[in-house]
């Protein structure tokens, strides 16, 4: 159930309805927190990489545009 | 059973003696298959310091849980699958810190971030390879994009030329992969502190 908030959260498409009843799973229980904790753990490993220039290997766009993908 | 075996063993059970000495008494020419890997490392790397290391690698790595071997000849080859299985560790390590620096030489002088921050992001970069390495590609790549780019679902969907629902499939995949090698670690770290 984390996992399937954590991809909701951060497709893009996450409607303030849909964060609302986030809210509300997260705090049904301990379960539910003790799960989420272990998402933030994972997520805090990438926390450097947010402000930094992310090393890219050519893609599909840089492909097409030809030009290098820098963020 | 050779006598690599015997020693990993008798470590093990007599963690009282420290390892060097213990080869020492019982005669360190027990270990001569191994030294014998230093120059194959050699080759292999062309470097003798991560040569030693990667031997000294090995080493740990035996230690930590010994091998049942019939013969010497089937000790070395052990060996030389552990060390390969490092050598490509530390390839990874250099493609990664090349990739790194390409990035880098590419921007311009004013946004390149400090040698502190360089330091932090290649060891984050090293730490999440570690761990979404037994993932697909594509899997992994998807995650990264997500986590580490912020790009949506259906960015990544383009990117990777598959359908944001398979984007979202992989995401969950790979969060319930790296979650479970964060709860494997904290198990790790309790018995280490008991």
């Amino acid at each position: 159930m984390a996992t399937t908030w954590f991809s909701l959260l951060n497709s893009g498409h996450a409607t303030p309805a849909d964060r609302e009843r986030w809210q509300i799973w997260l705090t049904s229980g301990p379960e539910s927190q003790a799960a989420w904790a272990f998402v933030e753990r994972v997520s805090q490993r990438f926390a450097p990489l947010h402000t930094a220039p992310t090393p890219r290997f050519p893609t599909r766009r840089t492909q097409i545009e030809g030009q290098p993908a820098i963020p | 059973m050779t006598d690599l075996v015997a020693r990993g063993q008798a470590f093990d059970n007599d963690g009282r003696d420290h390892p060097e000495a213990r080869f020492e008494s019982d005669g360190r020419s027990s270990f001569q298959g191994v030294f014998e890997h230093l120059d194959w490392l050699r080759r292999r790397l062309g470097n003798a310091a991560e040569a030693a290391d990667l031997a000294h690698d090995t080493f740990i790595r035996l230690l930590r849980s010994p091998q049942q071997f019939d013969s010497q000849p089937a000790a070395r080859a052990y060996l030389r699958v552990v060390a390969n299985g490092l050598c490509i560790d530390l390839w990874r390590h250099r493609e990664i810190e090349r990739a790194w620096l390409d990035t880098l030489a590419v921007l311009p002088e004013a946004q390149a971030p400090s040698p502190e921050d360089q330091h932090i992001v290649l060891q984050a970069l090293h730490e999440i390879d570690t761990m979404l390495r037994s993932l697909s590609a594509k899997v992994a790549r998807a995650f990264v994009l997500s986590a580490a780019c912020g790009m949506t679902h259906q960015e990544i969907a383009y990117e990777l030329g598959v359908s944001s629902r398979t984007v979202r499939t992989y995401i969950t995949q790979a969060m319930l992969h790296c979650m479970r090698l964060e709860a494997a670690s904290l198990v790790g770290e309790s018995v280490e502190q008991a």
